[in-house]
């Protein structure tokens, strides 16, 4: 892969569901700063400490920022402390006290109440007050053109199978479908049987198949492992080597739809939502929302914190295509 | 439609089928669904059994209830379960339209019905099937607790011979 294939986000098919940390704008606390002369920086950094109440909270924010004026010059100011923490009139009676009016001229300031959590946040907020920013490359997926065109393709070719209905796809990460399937709740007058849960039952069953013909104990797998494993159950049923080749590596085997991505026609329910979660899926893609969908209309359910699984979510694709094929629909998807 | 009323004995019955997975090697959560007094499903947690995570109680109870009954039946069953539903089985639960939860321990980490999300009362994931439903926590709480914990050291124990041998 070399990075100019890698397509900038701005120019991706669909959008990226950010949870709300994510995507927040800028929400601002008042607080006092002054500025120093830098050989009385550390006298006022030790008043700091000494006397002022602690900056909490506010960790992301460096306590010093320097300005440069011209070549030569710059101007060094510091964060006393949070507005809410004290008044103007106890903060200049402290600092009258300590005998520090020479060096500390109180001023209000608006500093970013948030640590940044993208790059996109971090270049939007860093002009209120120099702030601490470590980058997490996970949070920075990178897509190139030919996964691009993949990612259509089998979202194209599932709108063209749905008739009309709401419908899913797993995939494995080397592009093979390991289920597909559509919402049945009319057919089976069974109204759990959304299109998300069909699939997953379908990956469920296949994996089954596949324990009660190798043996007893569940075989671990890789992710891209379990379709080649059901074409040939014969061959692993009749040899013992095959077998062996099953549970090899079990640091890397997978669990679920652990690594699977998923493409659904509709922004899914919080049942569909969640049971993706339990599954352990890696990538979600819908095109169109739903009025009670909780990927990102009603909720955010994949990147809620209290859940021990987290998944990446993906809307918006070939939307406009969906939207003319697809009925629209008011109840869960 | 009448309301419903807690009987102590259906939390009891719960309790022993969440045991049953307990002896099965699944996460010990166990209920069963009452209608008009009487037990009309059992069901207890299968994941592992069925390689597929979705195969909560409340989910394979209410396959069972399908099988004999259409969805209208649950407009008077009301569901006893050990554990708070997750937030999948707390959807499922409005998604068919159960009358009452009641509830053993909360879930801290996906309860559907209060702790983590109110999915139960969430006026904006109302539908033309989908209805809030009343939901009671802290029956027999200890119980219920007691053996999720009992499983859970199980399980490391399991971890931990499994590196010796």
């Amino acid at each position: 892969m070399t990075s100019k294939n890698i397509v900038p986000a701005n120019e991706w098919p669909f959008r990226e569901v950010l949870s709300d940390e994510q995507s927040r704008d800028l929400e601002t606390v008042d607080a006092y700063i002054t500025n120093v002369e830098p050989k009385e920086t550390n006298n006022v950094i030790k008043f700091i400490q000494r006397y002022l109440p602690p900056l909490e909270g506010l960790e992301h924010c460096k306590r010093i920022r320097r300005s440069v004026i011209s070549e030569k010059e710059f101007k060094l100011s510091l964060i006393l402390c949070q507005k809410s923490a004290i008044s103007l009139d106890a903060l200049e009676s402290l600092v009258r006290e300590h005998d520090m009016t020479k060096e500390i001229k109180p001023a209000v300031i608006r500093l970013s109440k948030h640590a940044p959590k993208n790059r996109q946040q971090y270049e939007a907020w860093k002009h209120l007050w120099p702030m601490t920013f470590r980058e997490d490359t996970r949070n920075d997926p990178k897509f190139t053109l030919e996964e691009l065109e993949a990612i259509k393709e089998h979202m194209k070719q599932l709108i063209d199978n749905s008739c009309g209905q709401m419908r899913a796809r797993i995939v494995d990460p080397s592009g093979k479908v390991m289920a597909e399937e559509s919402d049945t709740r009319a057919e089976t007058v069974h109204p759990l049987h959304h299109a998300v849960m069909n699939c997953i039952d379908t990956v469920g069953f296949k994996e089954r198949e596949m324990a009660r013909l190798v043996g007893s104990n569940r075989p671990k797998r890789k992710a891209h492992q379990i379709s080649d494993e059901l074409e040939t159950l014969e061959d692993f049923q009749s040899t013992s080597e095959a077998t062996g080749a099953l549970t090899e590596e079990p640091s890397k085997a997978a669990y679920l739809c652990t690594g699977y991505d998923i493409y659904i026609t509709h922004e899914p329910c919080a049942m569909c939502a969640m049971a993706l979660v339990h599954s352990r899926i890696a990538r979600v893609f819908y095109s169109v929302p739903t009025r009670t969908g909780c990927l990102g209309t009603v909720l955010k359910i994949h990147s809620h914190l209290s859940l021990n699984h987290h998944y990446r979510v993906y809307m918006g694709l070939l939307e406009n295509y969906t939207k003319d094929s697809v009925v629209e629909c008011d109840f869960d998807a | 439609m009448t309301t419903s009323v807690y009987n102590d004995q259906f939390m009891l019955e719960a309790l022993k089928v969440a045991q049953e997975a307990y002896d099965n090697l699944e996460v010990p959560v166990g209920c069963v669904f009452v209608k008009n007094g009487k037990i009309i499903a059992h069901g207890r947690n299968k994941p592992n059994e069925t390689f597929n995570a979705t195969r909560h109680a409340e989910i394979e109870a209410i396959d069972d209830i399908l099988k004999e009954h259409t969805a209208d039946v649950f407009s008077d069953t009301d569901l006893y379960v050990t554990v708070e539903p997750c937030v999948m089985c707390a959807s499922a639960l409005r998604q068919v339209g159960i009358r009452h939860v009641y509830f053993g321990c909360g879930n801290d980490k996906f309860g559907g019905n209060g702790s983590v999300f109110d999915i139960h009362t969430d006026p904006r994931l109302k539908t033309p099937v989908s209805k809030h439903y009343a939901s009671e926590g802290n029956k027999h709480a200890e119980e219920a607790v007691l053996l999720l914990r009992k499983f859970y050291v199980r399980e490391n124990n399991h971890g931990k011979l499994y590196k010796l041998i």
